[in-house]
């Protein structure tokens, strides 16, 4: 193995007074950070493609509880954002960062310590997501230590690159470090307040808001997770990687100083259009909609400065893969950023909210945008670092064809079929009577597209493999060079330069990290705040009391198997769902939900006037057997919740902790709940047992029965009263 | 400084006004811009860099106004980062226009939703939607003329209609009363006893609008009443069949004569 090369040209400073001095880049973490992407994408790609052969041949859940869809599903989720994009995206910043700074990061002991910590992080997640072991919040799954692991290892992220800039030997940095910068602030700030929670045990937590609140900080997380974490990095490594391949100057540096500074303020206030025509308050659910249609531009800024920039240099796109994978990588961000505002429309939410158009939507971005950068960005530095030529360009090729074609497969068919289901939802006939009254009709007539959606991911995941074996025969072929030596002369501090606003902030990384923190702190704020303080954002309903212990322990189980995957917990006010699930939601039943449970896709129906509406052994045979109850369902059995014993040794734990969080359990009430679990459960027993159904009291389906039996109920105590 | 605010309302509208403030600012700097641009083009003109303005008018120039690449040395800034260079070209136009149109949009909406109140709330546009549902059946059965209901409904026997019936039975009563009509989680559909009365019209009623309490669902929402006599007719021409597993009798016994003062002309439809 090389340890060093001397540069061609030594690098060329705008100010380069002092003298030169050398140093080594770091390759090899850049290395390590690669391979665990390779192998995460490719397992997170499997557990996409598993979760969604399950949708139309249930039997490949395995009829393990660990592999059922309810938790396959953030088990793939976290796999490709975390593990995959997180870690391409941590290997184009290292290796982008040293060279944007000329110099290495501030200690490769910290370096590797993130490199670790992060890997411990994914093996946690793997291991804990198919235990069931869940905070039942999108995208946030993870329990409360592997939360504070997450954060200290972004701590140490943080200080290795901010520490880095500070020791720069450039003056000024660089578009692609800005976008850096906000997504270290933004990320430690939505991970930290949307994971606060009280612990009951080692494995289990409930979230410190409740209901609507809940709902709001979650989609304020869900939403800028996708910003920050799949958007603003991404775009740095695009401003980096892309001028380089192509060998052609940004195009404009007007255009991305106002870009970033729109995209990050207006990002931030998105988030409630994750729920419109929800109970959030009217007023937040504006704010949603009017900031993502004016994150459009901002959007569009980063797409032209990225397509622009391939001005002078098309005709080198039809033979280099790594741009080709970058144009249609940059164009998958134009497309989903110009459909993101327009799904923001109320209107048009109202069509597409719940519909796999929504898993459409995001899988261009992750497909292609996500995708597309990280494979272009490897074809580029595998070459790059192990000295030598791509091993072949036909296979890259034909991994562009197979990606492409894979996309295009994934997505037409999601669209149609959710264009499709939600038209079928909301149709009536002629004499008032829903067209489709069985929910499961509008399912089994959108199989055929989840067959052609599977189709569509297995092409992706075949592309990827072929990349896997090029970029592998591309490193045997060369030789990785793990220092790579670079000389430039150093800051001279004393040097007075002046210039603009914006280019005296470029030299001020500490400042810059500020006004960035201030920028993405606003919406959040003007969001929260009144949510939280202001009483009549969540109006009270005196009937809607707490749930009894069995119901609670119910509702776990119901977290645990990440039910909220494919049913929501939220009926918008419209006739087509009010005729189908009763009276709307209102915001006032969820404040005893520690976590909220709306839901965000309809794979089955909505679940929240489910209690009361099937007798308890429509429940029981329902849950072993789903497809006695409704025929043809695609629903998974859960035959474990029938051998498994209720655990009641936390119990007391889970209602002192829900005291401690607001939830009006009377003091002295734990040493009684496990009583009051028992004597419900009995009832439910007997209820079976009248209906030949023989149960013992303590098993998790009684349980489980119990909370389906009291969703949703406790707003018809209140017309009775009432009456 | 008083921030009492007695509704979520009253507060949005002090949030909207600060972030007018904030949008009127951006404008007068973007104004002044413009001033400032004018004023170049103004010397420009006046002077020496005139020339430039007449060349290259394509499509393309007007939608980018991008400095052409053969002169993009005079936009190329003398930033060198790692060897990436930059220039500094103009905003395209039509982008501008885009980020300006959608914050005059975003001012408009919520002015509109919040402030003056010209479009419904989601719950006013609820009420709409039902009432106007509420009409069109309404106007729909009044040209229909007469429906049937638990009080009109009439014992057939035709095929046609216990065929319909079995079908619908089959599909959405087999889950709880089973296959024969034997009973399951709900209760046997075959013998001579009835929870809730054994005339047709009791039970076209039970159909219609459940027993909830008991975990009958009411089904008028999902079947039409023609669709609910069908069945109805159907679950009739069970009794006395005694399917395997029969489910235990629950509720009271009902003789044939009962059944049958309710339908008197059943015999002549036979």
């Amino acid at each position: 193995m090389r340890l060093f090369t001397k540069p061609l040209l030594s690098s060329s400073s705008s100010d380069s007074s002092g003298a030169l001095e050398g140093f080594y880049y770091d390759n090899k973490i850049v290395k390590a950070f690669i391979i665990v992407t390779v192998i995460f994408g490719v397992v997170g790609m499997l557990a996409g493609l598993t979760a969604a052969l399950q949708l139309f041949w249930p039997a490949a859940n395995l009829n393990l509880p660990y592999t059922t869809f309810g938790r396959l599903r953030p088990l793939h989720t976290n796999a490709i954002i975390f593990a995959f994009v997180g870690n391409g995206m941590f290997a184009g910043v290292y290796y982008s960062t040293q060279r944007l700074l000329k110099g290495p990061m501030l200690s490769p002991i910290l370096s590797w310590i993130h490199f670790w910590g992060w890997q411990l992080i994914i093996v946690g997640a793997a291991v804990s997501l198919p235990l069931g072991m869940t905070t039942g919040k999108e995208y946030a799954e993870l329990e409360w230590p592997i939360d504070i692991a997450i954060t200290l290892v972004w701590v140490v992220f943080a200080i290795n690159f901010i520490g880095a800039i500070i020791k720069r030997r450039e003056r000024h940095m660089y578009v692609a470090l800005w976008f850096y910068i906000a997504t270290i602030v933004t990320i430690a700030l939505l991970h930290i307040v949307n994971s606060l929670a009280l612990p009951v045990t080692l494995f289990k937590s409930y979230t410190l808001f409740a209901g609507v609140q809940d709902a709001l900080v979650q989609w304020w997380y869900g939403h800028n997770a996708v910003a920050f974490f799949l958007t603003t990095p991404i775009l740095g490594l695009m401003y980096y990687f892309l001028p380089k391949a192509a060998n052609r100057p940004v195009y404009s540096y007007k255009l991305s100083i106002i870009h970033f500074w729109s995209l990050i303020f207006l990002y931030i206030w998105a988030g409630p259009h994750h729920l419109l025509y929800t109970s959030l308050p009217d007023w937040a659910q504006s704010l949603g909609t009017v900031f993502s249609i004016m994150l459009l531009a901002p959007s569009w800024g980063g797409m032209l400065n990225g397509l622009l920039t391939l001005r002078g240099a098309w005709d080198r796109v039809r033979e280099n893969p790594v741009l080709k994978f970058f144009v249609v990588a940059v164009t998958a961000y134009g497309m989903t950023t110009f459909e993101g505002p327009m799904l923001s429309l109320k209107n048009v939410n109202a069509i597409s909210h719940y519909t796999d158009w929504t898993i459409a939507h995001v899988h261009i971005g992750g497909l292609g945008w996500n995708g597309f950068m990280t494979f272009g960005m490897f074809y580029y530095l595998v070459p790059k670092m192990w000295r030598t030529n791509l091993y072949s360009v036909k296979l890259a090729n034909i991994h562009f064809w197979l990606g492409t074609l894979g996309i295009i497969f994934y997505a037409l068919p999601l669209y149609w079929a959710g264009f499709t289901q939600s038209l079928m939802w909301k149709e009536f006939t002629k004499d008032g009577f829903l067209a489709y009254p069985n929910f499961l009709e509008t399912v089994t007539q959108i199989l055929p597209m989840y067959m052609a959606r599977a189709f569509g991911g297995t092409l992706y995941l075949a592309g990827t493999l072929v990349m896997v074996y090029n970029l592998m025969k591309t490193a045997g072929s060369g030789e990785f060079l793990a220092h790579e030596y670079d000389e430039a002369p150093a800051l001279n501090h004393k040097l007075k330069v002046g210039g603009a606003f914006h280019t005296i902030l470029e030299r001020k990384p500490v400042l810059f990290t500020v006004l960035s923190f201030v920028a993405v702190l606003i919406g959040g704020v003007v969001e929260f705040l009144p949510t939280w303080l202001i009483d009549s954002n969540v109006p009270t309903i005196a009937s809607v009391k707490p749930y009894t212990p069995l119901e609670l322990e119910g509702r776990d189980i119901y977290v645990r198997e990440g039910c909220y995957n494919c049913h929501s917990q939220m009926i918008r006010p419209f006739r087509s769902e009010t005729e189908r699930y009763g009276e709307y939601s209102k915001s006032g039943e969820f404040v005893y939900d520690h976590p909220f449970q709306w839901g965000s896709k309809r794979t089955g129906p909505d679940l929240h006037r489910q209690g009361g509406k099937y007798p308890d052994s429509w429940h029981y045979n329902h849950m072993l057997e789903p497809t006695s109850m409704s025929p043809g369902s695609i629903m998974p059995a859960y035959p474990w919740l029938f051998d498994d014993e209720l655990n009641t040794a936390n119990t007391a734990t889970k209602i002192n902790t829900m005291r401690t969080l607001g939830v009006p359990y009377e003091e002295g009430y734990e040493d009684q709940a496990v009583a009051d679990l028992t004597e419900q459960a009995e009832g439910i027993s007997k209820n079976l047992a009248d209906a030949k159904i023989k149960v013992g009291k303590e098993k998790e389906i009684i349980a489980l029965i119990a909370y389906l039996q009291r969703m949703g109920t406790d707003i018809k105590n209140e017309a009775t009263a009432l009456k | 400084m008083d921030l009492s605010f007695k509704t979520g309302e009253e507060l949005f509208q002090f949030v909207l006004l600060g972030v007018l403030l904030i949008f009127t600012v951006i404008l007068f700097i973007v104004v002044m811009n413009i001033f400032m641009l004018l004023k170049k083009l103004n010397l420009g003109a006046s002077g020496s860099v005139a020339a430039e303005a007449g060349e290259e008018t394509s499509f393309w120039k007007s939608l980018t106004n991008a400095v052409p690449i053969a002169k993009e040395e005079t936009v190329m800034l003398e930033h060198n980062y790692d060897g990436i260079r930059e220039l500094d070209n103009h905003l395209p136009p039509w982008w501008l226009g885009l980020l300006y149109g959608s914050i005059v949009f975003a001012i408009v909406y919520l002015l509109n939703y919040h402030v003056w109140h010209w479009s419904p709330s989601q719950e006013q546009e609820y009420t709409m939607a039902m009432d106007e549902g509420k009409k069109e059946v309404e106007a729909y059965q009044a040209k229909l003329g007469e429906s049937i209901d638990e009080k009109s409904v009439k014992v057939l026997a035709d095929p046609k209609t216990l065929e319909n019936g079995k079908t619908i039975f089959t599909e959405k009563c087999v889950a709880c009363h089973g296959a024969a009509g034997e009973g399951g989680v709900g209760p046997n559909l075959t013998d001579e006893y009835w929870l809730h009365g054994g005339t047709i019209n009791d039970v076209f009623g039970v159909i219609k609008n459940g027993v909830p309490e008991k975990g009958m669902i009411s089904w008028k929402a999902t079947l039409k009443p023609a669709q609910i006599q069908e069945v109805s007719n159907y679950i009739m021409t069970m009794k006395g069949t005694n399917p395997a597993n029969p489910k235990a009798p629950q509720g009271e016994k009902v003789g044939d004569a009962a059944t049958a003062t309710a339908s008197g002309d059943s015999t002549q439809a036979k």
